[in-house]
């Protein structure tokens, strides 16, 4: 609050008023006192310079001078952020996450958000199971979590054994798993056919007294049942970023013999793979002169080729390997561009790409705008350098 | 040699829903007739009321061609699952979805559960047909797996596989089905089904009010990593491949 007085220009005029000879109102220039302030005068910068970080990060004014506070322990002390702890829930949710590769990917975080959405308008508990890995949970809205370290392979006995196990423990209200072809999808599946609990599959719609699953051309409607799995439009959410417990628990596995041996992954020659699929593509634009070290960086990366459409205008690339508007919108894991420029026709077709990485000479180009990763230099210096670093990588 | 059973059911085209060869169910006779090409018996099996449904799948070649008739509505499952235990047929190849009706793509599954035999999805090819059958799975990003399970088995095809090529009316139409008259299931209590509507796209809610969706709305929302200005190509070259590490994409 500031020491300075508040004028009040009405009742100083007022004051400065007087009644003329011919009886019409005289004001008098000067020499008339101030009046007492009316009210102290209050200074909005000094209130925003004393706001405090909030739970959810965000910075929150308290303009009752510490009596909101005072109230809200957690505003109080913001290093020591509490976990919301859910000690007797109404019902478990079991969210059964992918984790390819042992990385959390958008559809983990996606269903982690429904279910943590159904945990609340049921007053229950978000479950997570991670057979492959154990990812720190705890500001994806998990209250509890199994952690497993199944081997690599694919054996979905294992994963059926083990959900058998949890099943049994916790006897989950829902299970949820995200519709993804040979993770989700399969073990939902089986789980439904191994238990002969009734089933969901690509949930579209899910509240906790209807949901509605997508058919062949219709749409089922009833109750949630105990297994659900949940349709790509559900999994482009994201869980709210509040600490939660995510407290460990614990599952005896007995491994079972499954039907199944995994043999390996078959080495194919990915260059020429449909762009829609890939998961790593290496494109190359206007700014690539080294063709021959273009292709042999792909091969080596045994990454699938793609290109901005001056390339397959002119002949350099075919047509189907094009990306953008006019030509196939990717969504690979990694983009790599050699020399595009980004223009809004190409970015459209990268809209869903989750890292791009660009290598342009411009600075100011829209794909180095847009990359995670942006290299301003000259990509026929890079892409030999690259080569030469797999080859030694490869060798030593 | 052994005897190979391809789960064909009616297909609807999305677009005129006319009736045609069901694309999943296409691809798995693709692989039964790879397979035939070798010298195994291929049968098709078809469980409905009309045998249209099963004609056009004869457009693609010839083979044999058995129906249970069957109201259209009803249960598929009980009244193949006596049919196979009666034939014991090697593998049995079934597409992911129907493209009519719940298409949940349960029924596999379900199918190799009562037969006590290994479901394997997203079969891209079958190498070898004996005790053991040796086949390649289709994984996401165009990569393909080696697997091995036991004789008999439940394969469901690639949901990207190629159908059979080239497709004859005459041979369609020439195609002669044996009609097997089974035991009606007694209707299971179903769900409401109401017509698809086109699903919105999905969205990415903004939780915390207003203020929250206005930075949304108007922050720019692009990349926000990192930036190298001229560095010395190796450099360059280190941090990619660094990330690409990170990613887990780095297969060589
Ligand atoms: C209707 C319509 C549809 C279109 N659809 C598509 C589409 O689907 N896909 C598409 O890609 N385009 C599409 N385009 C074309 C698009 O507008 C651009 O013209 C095109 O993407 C540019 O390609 P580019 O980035 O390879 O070339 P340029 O714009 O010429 O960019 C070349 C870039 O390379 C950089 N460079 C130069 N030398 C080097 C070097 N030595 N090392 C590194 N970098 C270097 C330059 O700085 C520049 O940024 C469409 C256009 C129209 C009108």
């Amino acid at each position: 609050m500031s020491a300075r007085p508040r004028r009040d220009p009405h009742a100083e005029r007022a004051r400065a008023t007087r009644v003329g000879p011919a009886g019409r109102a005289r004001r008098i220039l000067g020499d008339v006192a101030p009046a007492a302030p009316v009210r102290p005068r209050r200074d909005p910068h000094a209130l925003r310079t004393a706001a405090v970080p909030g739970p959810a990060g965000r910075m929150r004014l308290d303009p009752h001078g510490g009596e909101l506070l005072a109230h809200m322990p957690s505003l109080a002390a913001p290093g020591a952020e509490q976990p919301i702890v859910v000690e007797r829930p109404a019902c478990l949710i079991l969210a059964v996450l992918d984790l390819p590769g042992g990385r959390l990917e958008g559809s983990d975080l996606g269903l982690l958000a429904a279910a943590r959405d159904l945990a609340d308008r049921l007053e229950g508990a978000v479950l997570a199971l991670t057979l492959h890995g154990r990812p720190d949970l705890g500001r994806l809205g998990v209250d509890r979590h199994i952690a497993l370290d199944l081997p690599d392979r694919w054996d979905p006995a294992a994963a059926l054994s083990v959900l058998g196990t949890v099943l049994a423990d916790h006897a989950p209200a829902h299970i949820l798993f995200a519709e993804t072809p040979l993770l989700g999808a399969d073990v939902a599946r089986r789980l439904a056919a191994a238990t002969g609990l009734p089933a969901a599959f690509a949930v579209h719609r899910l509240e906790p007294d209807e949901i509605r699953a997508r058919g062949a051309g219709l749409d089922l409607v009833g109750p949630p049942p105990p297994i659900m799995t949940l349709h790509e439009v559900l999994l482009a959410d994201r869980p709210e970023p509040v600490l939660r417990e995510a407290r460990p628990v614990a599952v005896a596995v007995r491994p079972d013999a499954g039907l199944i041996e995994d043999l390996g992954e078959v080495p194919v020659d990915l260059t020429g793979a449909p762009l829609a699929e890939a998961d790593l593509i290496v494109s190359a634009g206007d700014g690539v002169t080294d063709w021959p070290a273009f292709h042999a960086l792909a091969a080596r990366l045994n990454a699938t080729v793609g290109g901005s459409r001056q390339v397959c205008d002119r002949g350099l690339l075919p047509r189907d390997r094009q990306v953008g508007a006019s030509g196939t919108l990717v969504a690979p894991r990694a983009y790599l561009a050699f020399g595009i420029s980004g223009a809004p026709q190409h970015l459209q077709g990268i809209e869903r790409c989750q890292r791009v990485v660009a290598v342009n000479t411009d600075l100011h180009a829209k794909m180095i705008e847009r990359a995670d990763l942006a290299i301003v230099a000259d990509a026929q210096a890079v892409m030999p350098a690259l080569q030469t670093l797999l080859e030694q990588r490869r060798h030593g | 040699m052994a005897e190979i059973v391809a789960l064909l059911s009616a297909g609807c085209h999305p677009e005129t829903g006319r009736l045609r060869p069901a694309a999943g169910d296409a691809a798995a006779l693709a692989l039964g007739l790879a397979l035939c090409a070798s010298g195994h018996r291929l049968i098709g099996l078809h469980a409905g009321p009309a045998d249209d449904a099963l004609r056009v799948y004869a457009g693609f070649a010839a083979f044999d061609l058995v129906r249970l008739d069957l109201p259209a509505e009803a249960d598929a499952l009980p009244a193949i699952l006596p049919w196979l235990a009666e034939r014991h047929p090697a593998l049995v190849l079934a597409g992911a979805r129907a493209e009519q009706g719940a298409g949940t793509g349960l029924l596999p599954y379900a199918l190799a559960q009562a037969m006590g035999a290994a479901c394997i999805p997203e079969v891209a090819g079958v190498e070898e047909l004996a005790e053991r059958v040796t086949l390649v799975q289709a994984l996401p990003g165009g990569r393909r797996r080696r697997l091995a399970a036991p004789a008999p088995a439940v394969l469901v095809a690639a949901a990207r596989a190629a159908p059979p090529s080239g497709w004859a009316y005459a041979r369609a139409l020439r195609a002669r089905t044996v009609p097997v008259t089974v035991q009606e299931p007694a209707a299971t209590p179903a769900w409401r089904s109401e017509p698809a509507r086109p699903l919105a796209r999905p969205v990415r809610r903004i939780r915390g009010g207003a203020a929250a969706r206005m930075a949304a709305a108007t922050s720019f929302t692009a990349g926000k990593g990192q930036l190298l200005v001229q560095p010395p190509p190796d450099e360059a070259a280190r941090v990619i491949l660094a990330y690409l590490e990170a990613e887990g994409l780095l297969r060589s």
